[in-house]
Formats: structure tokens, sequence, C-alpha cells
């Protein structure tokens, strides 16, 4: 399947790229298709084009804070956590995402 | 799994949006009085006056940034412009960081309610944004700060401010003792605005002696807390260290708020440390008579300032010693929930994953 997702944490250095790392890393060894745009302290960065968001069949927003510009995401299935869980369970988030959208 | 627990998302959205304020108002204000000495504050004139006026401006703002984004962090845009309203009536009020938070999260509550429940002819849908929304918060703001939260609280504080000016009659010791002690309890909020207040006074009456004490006790929780990333890392996560020198350069320049980040995470062992620490400062300072002319700089000051060699660096050194002492014994290290650390090695298999898949409306 192919999913966009947004990582931010509070401070905005540290942990909203090693949840990004981490999700990228589970998303390719299940076999799907992963864009991640990172909202650190620096601003956006790899922003979501708006054709990615359409094509997604997933949004996975993993923060701590509140994701700026969510008005992207309307009618889209999104999924919520903090950025803990993408950073220490990315594999079984993606797992279970794949359980409930019933995908291979 | 039905945990009752308070809701910290929008708290942590505000310290995100806060930290960069603290950071640019704080350097300003330091440099300003490096460069300007003591007359800095009434300067307006030279490059160094701007440079502090321009520090002053922000820390300002950073109360008001702290209330915008919390309410942001509840009810969205909608929050930002009567969040800022709030934050700068609880500036008005002197009771900083805890008149924010209250009135950030009532203020991004109600707007959030509101949202909700006002039904609205999709014609005048337009105004809900523009007009209705931030004039029913501005309007909640008032109500809730001038006549509830500013009064009550203010009125504490000016209260505590009067009896904490009463202990100088006493010996100067105690007096910087429990300075510092204040000063430890929240790295510049409310508590420490009742100290600051004080000796910020005394200087007007010529009085220098507490405003020294002061401008030492302001270096130490920052400073010590970002020296400790260093000497014991096993004690805090890794976003800790890796803010630990910017944590630093803000303790040198007398940013206590630069330690919030640490305060917020572990406040039962970073609190006592700060306390202990700054308190031990004010001690020593007191002792020795360091004075200050002026309120802000930290070691950037330290030209302007009286009797700093030795006792404002004694002060101040002996403070981090007893600081960073009490963050190895009492803080705990750091492991499981909270550790986020190699990037390898941590994977959670065991705990399940919970979480909802919703569909946005819109």
């Amino acid at each position: 399947m192919k999913i966009v997702a947004v990582t931010a944490c509070t401070v905005g250095v540290a942990h909203t790229y090693i949840a990004r790392d981490k999700l990228e890393a589970a998303a390719v060894k299940r076999g799907h298709a992963i864009q991640v745009e990172t909202q650190g302290n620096v601003g956006i960065e790899d922003e979501l084009s708006p054709e990615a968001i359409r094509d997604a069949d997933i949004v996975i927003l993993a923060a701590d804070v509140t994701v700026a510009h969510q008005e992207r995401f309307a009618r889209k299935k999104v999924v919520r956590v903090p950025s803990v869980v993408a950073i220490k369970q990315a594999d079984q988030l993606i797992g279970k995402i794949e359980d409930k959208l019933g995908v291979k | 799994m039905a945990k009752c627990r308070i809701n910290t998302g929008p708290m942590m959205t505000g310290i995100s949006y806060m930290i960069p304020v603290i950071c640019l108002g704080g350097i300003l204000q330091s440099f300003g009085t490096m460069l300007g000495g003591s007359s800095v504050g009434s300067d307006t004139t030279s490059f160094a006056g701007m440079l502090y006026a321009g520090g002053t401006i922000s820390m300002n703002m950073v109360v008001p940034v702290l209330a915008a984004y919390i309410a942001y962090g509840i009810c969205d845009r909608p929050g930002i412009a009567p969040g800022l309203m709030i934050g700068v009536l609880s500036v008005n009020y002197k009771i900083g960081f805890v008149g924010g938070i209250i009135g950030g999260y009532a203020v991004g509550y109600f707007l959030r309610f509101m949202k909700e429940k006002i039904p609205l002819n999709k014609n005048l849908q337009s105004l809900m944004p523009l007009l209705i929304l931030p004039i029913l918060g501005g309007l909640f703001s008032i109500l809730l700060m001038d006549y509830v939260v500013g009064p009550l609280l203010g009125g504490l504080q000016s209260f505590l401010v009067g009896l904490f000016a009463e202990l100088q009659a006493g010996p100067r010791i105690v007096f910087g003792l429990v300075m510092g002690a204040m000063m430890g309890v929240d790295f510049g909020g409310p508590v420490t605005k009742i100290a600051t207040t004080v000796a910020n006074g005394l200087v007007a009456d010529g009085v220098l002696g507490p405003e020294g004490a002061k401008v030492c006790c302001g270096i130490v929780p920052a400073l010590g807390l970002g020296l400790a990333t260093f000497l014991f890392p096993q004690k805090f996560t890794r976003a800790e260290r890796a803010t630990g020198p910017s944590t630093i350069v803000l303790g040198c320049a007398q940013v206590g708020e630069g330690g919030l980040p640490y305060l917020l995470r572990d406040p039962l062992h970073v609190m006592p440390a700060g306390i202990a620490g700054s308190a031990v400062t004010g001690a020593i300072a007191m002792f020795f008579n360091v004075g200050s002319p002026v309120m802000m700089g930290g070691f950037f000051a330290f030209p302007v300032m009286q009797n700093i060699f030795p006792g404002a660096f004694i002060a101040v050194a002996a403070g981090v010693a007893v600081e960073i002492l009490l963050v190895a014994l009492i803080k705990k290290t750091v492991t499981g929930e909270d550790e986020l650390d190699e990037l390898s090695g941590l994977d959670d298999a065991s705990g399940d994953v919970d979480f909802e898949i919703s569909i946005e409306e819109g």
C-alpha cells in the first residue's frame, strides 16, 4: 500500500527525525511505498505533495505536537500516534494498519 | 485501557513554539548588557541599547506565544489570536507561565466547544474564523484574566512579594538562600518573579547586593543542567542531550528558562537540584556582597558588577556543582518509557500498539 506520514516532536530536533527513519525502514521492510514529511523546529521538510496525499491509502501522523496543515488530509484515513510509537514500534504499527485495512 | 491523564499534547505544542523565542530574547539581552554596560536599559540610541530592547520585546512575547500555541493545539488556528492576548494579560499581571498555561488551555477548550456548538447558516460560515471565534475568545480571555485568574494569582503574588521584601531586614545570607531557592523552583516562572521583583526594586534604591545574587542565581539552573547532560548522559533522554550545548549557552546568559524542558519532563527530580544549587549560589553571593546595577546578562554582565572576584565565581561554581551532584544522586537513569536512545536495539516487540483509524472530516 501507499503510506504518507508526518512526524513531529516537542523540541523538534531529534525524535522527529528518528521517527521518520524508523517509519521508512519499517515500511520498506514490509514492502510498502512511503513518503515522510518532517515538521521539526526548522519548519516543514520533505513536504508531501497533493498528489502523494491523494494517492495514499493511509496517513500516519506520528506527533507529540499539533501537526500543521492538517486540512490537507480531509477525507483521508488517518492514524494518530505519539512519535514514540513510530520510534519503538514502527513495525507493529504498520502491521496493525495492514490488519485493519485488510491489506496483505 | 481507559487511563485518566491530563492532555499534555497542547502544552508540548506551546513549549515547542516557545523555545526559539526564549533563546532569541535571552541572548540579545545578554549581548546588549555586555556591550552597553549598566545603563543599557535606558539607552535607546546605541546599538547595544537596541539589542537589549529587542531582547526585552522577545522575552515579553514568551508567555503570549506559549499561551497562543497551547490554544492552537486544542482548537487549531482560531486559538492563536485570543491566545496571544491572554498571554499578554498574564504578563501584565506578572503571573507569567502559570497564567499563560491556564489561559491557553481555557481559551482553547472554550473555542473548541464554541466551534462545535454554534449553528451557523452556510452563508455566515466565513464569519466564524474571522470574526466570531476571535471576538468570543477575546471576551472570554478578558473575563477570565481580568476578573478571576489575574486578581487571584496576581494578588497572591504581590502578597508574597511583600512577605519576601520583609525578609531583607534579616541576615543577608538567609535572604540570598531563600531568593536562590525561589529562583530554582520554576526557572524564570512566577515564583522566580517574586524574588526578582524585590531584587529589581532594590536596585532603584541603590541596594545592589540582592540584584548581584539574582544574576548569579539566574545562571545556575540551566548551566548546571546543560553541563550535567555531558557529565551524566545516562540521566537524560536523547533530545535532552541534543539540547545540552544550547542550554549551557542560555545558562551563561542568565536565561533560566533554558532549563524548563528538563524541569517539565521530570519535575520531581530536577526541581530539588535546581533549588539547592541556586540557593547555595544566592547565599554565597550575598556573603561576598556581589552587587549588580543591571538585571540581565549572566556572565556577560560580570564586567559591570561589583565584588565579582572571587565571590561571584565561587557562588556560581558552588551552585552548579551542588546542582550537578544532586542530578547525579536523585535523578533516575533514563530507561524504558522515556528512553528513545539508540536507533537500534530498542524495538519494543512485546507491547501492543493501540490506535484507531479515523476518517478525517472536511
